[in-house]
């Protein structure tokens, strides 16, 4: 026991860091069995966006980053 | 060239053909058997896009200047989507509308010059498809593609206001982190 703490502790030199990769990986594994999510409402930030441009001069295919919020009920 | 097909070769090729379909067809009725399918969700969006152009000279009797061009869009939309494990498929419609304002600098050619802020008006309807994959039950991701079919009022194309017809397609609608509760 004590070799593994001592490698983690090197690895890992602040604890919270390593709790927090311990719940990661169970949260994770908690996770694998389960099907798909059966709440009613979702929400979520558009991180990326590929759009066609508008212009009489100029048309073309524009990436963007944050581009907008989703609200959804199912 | 000549095929010999001999009557017994033949039903036997058939047999063969006959027993792969009845496989995939198997497979495909298992895959339909677990998938979950929703009723329909109701989705809503507020989208902002911006860009900057810059219209080169191209020679005499060319325009040249800059256009920022800042887009705002509400969407209100139905979707339906077919849950197979962490995967879920879904497609729908949104009904979107919105301003688009146009800071611009533009001189040569019949224009003479524009320079001012003007503003255009967008109304459509925009077919969406779809994937999400839940990686937790609460967190998921998705990636969207879609289609905007707008009609666009407004000095559009500097020949004055008028109503144009403006289909757009979106390869990468968004690209989202979503969270449910």
């Amino acid at each position: 026991m004590k070799p593994l703490l001592l490698i983690t502790g090197s690895i890992f030199r602040n604890k919270v860091q390593l709790m927090m990769l311990v719940l990661m990986f169970g949260f994770i594994a908690q996770s694998m069995g389960q099907e798909g999510n059966t709440k009613k409402y979702q929400i979520g930030l558009n991180l990326f966006s590929l759009k066609q441009t508008n212009n009489t001069y100029d048309s073309r295919f524009q990436p963007a980053f944050i581009t907008g919020i989703t609200f959804k009920r199912k | 060239m000549i095929l010999d097909f001999n009557q017994h070769s033949l039903q036997e090729l058939l047999s063969s053909v006959n027993s792969a379909c009845k496989k995939k067809l198997s497979v495909f009725r298992s895959f339909l058997a677990k998938t979950n399918y929703s009723n329909f969700t109701l989705s809503s969006s507020v989208n902002y896009s911006n860009y900057y152009s810059k219209i080169e000279e191209k020679g005499f009797d060319s325009n040249f200047g800059e256009i920022d061009y800042s887009k705002w869009l509400l969407a209100f939309g139905l979707q339906k989507s077919m849950n197979y494990k962490k995967i879920s498929f879904y497609y729908g419609l949104d009904l979107f509308g919105g301003l688009g304002i146009k800071d611009c600098d533009i001189s040569g050619g019949w224009i003479q010059r524009l320079d001012g802020v003007y503003y255009d008006l967008w109304f459509g309807i925009s077919p969406v498809i779809g994937i999400e994959y839940n990686i937790v039950s609460r967190i998921s991701v998705s990636i969207e593609t879609s289609l905007d079919l707008a009609l666009v009022y407004g000095n559009y194309d500097f020949h004055g206001v008028k109503l144009n017809f403006e289909p757009l397609l979106n390869p990468v609608n968004a690209i989202s982190i979503n969270y449910s509760f």
